[in-house]
């Protein structure tokens, strides 16, 4: 895949980022380390803490705490606004890891898929979160399939690329908190190709998450709820 | 057939909402897409308070023996359908505030890197 102008594509990477100016700034080093080094934005959800001074990169600052969903899509919007070709999500706990990156671009730069996500569960290597967030993930991973046919082995991964098309659906349309799920059900619905990739996660480098006790069991049902109206909708592209 | 306490109390509060809901729009504290259904919820019970017997007919038939329970009924499901409606109505304006908080940090971003520039 070539950009229209012939040249190589272009890249953006977006980090939202939450309360995590420990962490944020290696996420974006270890971004712009990468053969090509692609332009990173780090869309900062209003963070009190100072997140996103002094990176070596774009930083967007939303007025006020959208959720995590509304900050990627800020980043998402920016793609598209700027002419970037892809589009690539790192989050800004250091969860991610960059150096999969160039092999989630590479799958969408051949034009084998629309969306890619970095799945822990292909090859099973690195951190692989808690018991009852696996059992989750596998709940999903039933679910979607039910609602849309789509097998995704790790349906709740932040870690995506996405070309033009994927992202232009994703900037109409993305969730504000506990997204990805959602996300994927839009895409296939809208006949996206979708590709999973093998990659190790670690664990976030500082802070904590706020997927825990009763969130977790709102995040279960949310997403629950949302795939299953979600699968009701109108496709919102047609196949091409 | 006379008239009950209870009629004059229902009547007497619809009213008084009936005006309050009035003086609102007139001092525009209420927004156009927001009065039609606040007048509905209203006047609904000043209507059915005076109009009964359609309303005990449809007690008797649903089997209700206290009439004025079903007119308590109806107005809990006007409240209701009165609270979903402004649930879609914030919903929108939530939608809405996110996009502009969007468009306005992007938009900081693009002023601040050309100052910078």
């Amino acid at each position: 895949m070539e950009s229209p102008r012939g040249a190589r594509p272009r890249t953006l990477v977006v980090v939202p980022a939450f309360n995590e100016a420990a962490s944020v700034g290696r996420v974006v080093a270890e971004a712009r380390a990468l053969p090509r080094a692609p332009d990173v934005v780090v869309v900062d959800d209003g963070s009190t803490d100072g997140t996103g001074s002094g990176v070596d990169a774009r930083v967007v600052h939303l007025p006020f705490n959208c959720g995590i969903g509304a900050a990627v899509q800020t980043g998402i919007r920016l793609a598209l606004d700027d002419g970037y070709d892809l589009v690539a999500r790192l989050d800004g706990d250091g969860q991610h890891d960059a150096r999969v990156l160039p092999t989630l671009l590479a799958v969408l730069e051949s034009d084998q898929a629309d969306f890619v996500v970095g799945s822990r569960y292909v090859d099973r290597e690195g951190f692989q979160s808690s018991m009852l967030r696996r059992i989750g993930s596998r709940w999903f991973r039933v679910l979607l399939r039910l609602a849309c046919g789509q097998q995704v082995s790790d349906p709740t991964s932040g870690l995506w690329a996405a070309n033009r098309r994927a992202a232009t659906l994703l900037a109409a349309d993305y969730a504000s908190d506990y997204p990805e799920v959602d996300a994927l059900v839009l895409l296939a619905r809208s006949g996206c190709r979708i590709v999973e990739v093998p990659t190790v996660m670690r664990e976030r480098a500082a802070g904590t998450s706020s997927i825990n006790g009763p969130r977790a069991l709102y995040y279960m049902l949310k997403v629950t709820v949302a795939l299953g109206v979600g699968s009701l909708r109108p496709r919102a592209v047609g196949r091409p | 057939m006379p008239i009950r306490p209870f009629q004059i109390f229902v009547a007497a509060s619809s009213l008084a909402l009936t005006l309050l809901v009035l003086e609102l729009i007139r001092r525009r504290k209420i927004k156009d897409e927001l009065w039609l259904p606040w007048l509905v919820v209203s006047i609904t019970p000043l209507v059915m308070s005076f109009w009964i017997s359609p309303w005990a007919g449809l007690a008797h038939v649903l089997g209700i023996a206290y009439e004025p329970a079903l007119l308590l009924m109806l107005g809990l499901l006007l409240c209701l359908a009165l609270i979903l409606y402004l649930t879609v109505v914030v919903s929108t304006l939530m939608r809405q505030n996110l996009r502009l908080a969007q468009e306005l940090a992007l938009l900081r971003e693009r002023v601040e890197s050309r100052a910078r520039a």
